[in-house]
């Protein structure tokens, strides 16, 4: 093996060095905000997204910090970013997940059945309105 | 005395007169508009900006005024000082409300404990020139002073041991400036400003040590200087660097000028992974751009004393901009469509454009200077120079000759240059505690601490000199 090849082999396990303990093992999972999708919601308004959704936790912004989707959607959190981040519900009891539960490269995941604004945060790095914060609108 | 952390309404029977808050708000901007207007040029290129003029609030005491720092920050309107007695504060505090200064009467005495169990000392959230001087935070288990999305932020004489995260820490903030402070114990970075372009902030007279990092800033840079500081006994001194995990990619136009960075090994540190991939260099430039690194003295490294390298990242969120891209401002940049979390793939960040002059360097391992890249080309293929520096070795072996800042460079690239294997592969001890890092000796105080008025973060940065700034000699205990 050449030089390079070497040099790049190593470079690419330094990568895997600094990533190592951001594996996706500790995927969180959780289902939040109501119960089963409404079948009757009809159809999908213009510019919300059904199905399943993404949002990136990245250092230190929900990204897109606000995103609207039909109910039934699945809402899935990727902690894309190299800090450690949570997502706190600023009304209580709804979704969310600790920090814990949501290291670097986890994903937590939680399913808006019901229509309503629901408002989140990271306490890390956000208040209930300041800071890392995102909100997810649910549409019928 | 210690106080409870938790807030205790408190009624406030100092006389308020009505609508105080909007007649500092005026006076606020009334100055704003005269210091803006007398700011005068000097020969810098760290320029001071008026965010508001100064203030002239009320001053709080605590705890005779309110128990808490907390309830005291509540309390107060923009321009009032908030001024704290010796004691020990069990709190987490934050702050959004604009144009206050948080002042501890004593550096050494006037103490935040987290019993790691809080995740901040001070937290200062979307506030505009609020200043935090004279005091000590620890135990806490993210950071200990902390600014996010502010304009206009200041840290003066603080101390900061034992966080989780950070000890001094500015993020997505402009117009800011750490000096006379101390920061250990800290697995990422004891001082960093990170996602801002420009940042228009400084660093000056800083100490940082037993920290992963003595300094590290993710894409952030542009009117961003460095001054005057030491970086010691980390696991890696100054590392700029770039990665998608944060916006505003990549780090570019940090000054790094007349520092004290040595022995920068430190085994037993806590760490996070990229510090103990980074240990034992000095200066460490980690796909950063653009960056002018001049006249620091950096010695006794077992890798590099300055080092230019690619910063690979894996499973990026999103690719290395184009030139075009990346010269737009955060500000900008942060409206950018989202990218698929983590599909990029590994991306590689090159050091490029970096200039790396007149800096005395040595007793390094692999290079006093050095430079990485994965073509094997050399630096001056990604535009980096190397001129008027004191050194010994350097990876290629004639650095200067190869990459001069002035001129065309000549001679081989590849002869004695870098691997970047063996920067990377070999063994390196792992993360300490954080929660057992030593308690560092008393700090300087702030001078006039008890009777200094209120100095909100209106004139910051502070301009630097950088012309005057001379190699500093070394210190007597180093």
């Amino acid at each position: 093996m050449s030089q390079r090849r070497w040099v790049v082999v190593g470079v690419v396990a330094m990568g895997a060095l600094l990533l190592g303990g951001c594996g996706a093992d500790t995927t969180a999972s959780a289902t939040g905000a109501g119960d089963v999708p409404d079948a009757s919601a009809g159809a999908q308004p213009a510019g919300a997204q059904a199905g399943e959704v993404t949002i990136a936790a990245v250092d230190n912004v929900f990204k897109a910090d606000t995103i609207t989707v039909t109910a039934g959607a699945k809402v899935t959190w990727t902690n894309a970013g190299r800090n450690d981040h949570n997502i706190k519900p600023v009304d209580t009891g709804q979704f969310g997940v600790d920090t814990g539960s949501f290291k670097p490269g986890s994903t937590y995941t939680a399913t808006f059945s019901t229509p309503g604004t629901y408002h989140y945060y990271c306490s890390i790095h956000g208040t209930k309105d300041r800071g890392m914060i995102g909100t997810v609108e649910v549409v019928s | 005395m210690s106080t409870d952390h938790l807030e205790v309404a408190q009624p406030d029977h100092r006389p308020r007169p009505r609508h105080r808050a909007v007649w500092v708000l005026a006076l606020l901007a009334t100055v704003g508009l005269l210091a803006g207007a007398c700011s005068s040029g000097s020969s810098t290129t760290s320029t001071a900006t008026t965010v508001a003029g100064g203030a002239s609030g009320s001053v709080i005491h605590v705890p005779a005024d309110h128990p808490t720092i907390q309830s005291a920050v509540n309390a107060a309107s923009p321009g009032d000082l908030i001024l704290i007695s010796p004691g020990i504060y069990h709190e987490a505090v934050d702050v959004t409300t604009d144009y206050l200064d948080l002042r501890g009467i004593d550096r050494n005495t006037v103490i935040l404990d987290g019993t790691f169990q809080f995740e901040n000392g001070v937290r200062v959230l979307g506030a505009k020139g609020v200043a935090v001087e004279n005091m000590t935070a620890r135990n806490y288990t993210n950071n200990g002073f902390f600014w996010t999305g502010v304009e206009g932020y200041r840290g003066s004489y603080l101390t900061s041991f034992r966080t989780g995260n950070y000890g001094l820490y500015a993020f997505d903030s402009t117009k800011g400036q750490f000096d006379h402070s101390y920061a250990s114990g800290s697995p990422d970075a004891g001082v960093y400003i990170g996602q801002c372009q420009p940042c228009d902030a400084v660093i000056d007279t800083v100490t940082s040590e037993h920290n992963g990092l003595g300094y590290s800033g993710t894409n952030s840079g542009g009117n961003l200087t460095i001054v005057n500081s030491i970086f010691r006994h980390n696991r890696a001194g100054v590392v700029p660097n770039s990665g998608s995990y944060e916006q505003c990619y990549p780090e570019r136009k940090t000054t790094i000028v007349g520092n004290v960075v040595y022995d920068n090994n430190q085994a037993d540190t806590p760490a996070i992974d990229v510090a103990l991939l980074a240990m034992g260099n000095g200066i460490l430039v980690a796909g950063g751009r653009q960056n002018d690194i001049e006249r620091n003295l950096v010695y006794d490294h077992e890798r590099t004393g300055i080092g230019l390298v690619p910063f690979p990242e894996e499973d990026a969120n999103d690719k290395v901009p184009t030139s075009e891209q990346m010269e737009r401002p955060c500000s900008d940049q942060k409206h950018d469509p989202t990218p698929d979390p983590k599909s990029a793939g590994t991306v590689i960040w090159p050091a490029a454009d970096n200039q790396v002059l007149d800096n005395v360097v040595s007793g390094s391992g692999l290079g006093d200077l050095a430079f990485g890249d994965l073509s094997g080309e050399g630096p001056a293929s990604e535009n980096n120079c190397f001129s008027g520096n004191t050194f010994t070795t350097s990876a290629p072996t004639d650095i200067e000759t190869v990459a001069p800042c002035t001129g065309t460079g000549s001679g081989d690239p590849k002869a004695g240059s870098l691997d970047l294997a063996a920067l990377i592969a070999s063994e390196r001890p792992p993360a300490g505690d954080y929660k057992v890092t030593p308690e560092p000796p008393a700090q300087p105080n702030m001078p006039d601490a008890a009777t200094a008025p209120a100095r909100p973060a209106t004139d910051v940065p502070m301009a630097v000199d950088l012309a005057a700034i001379a190699v500093p000699t070394k210190p007597t205990d180093g």
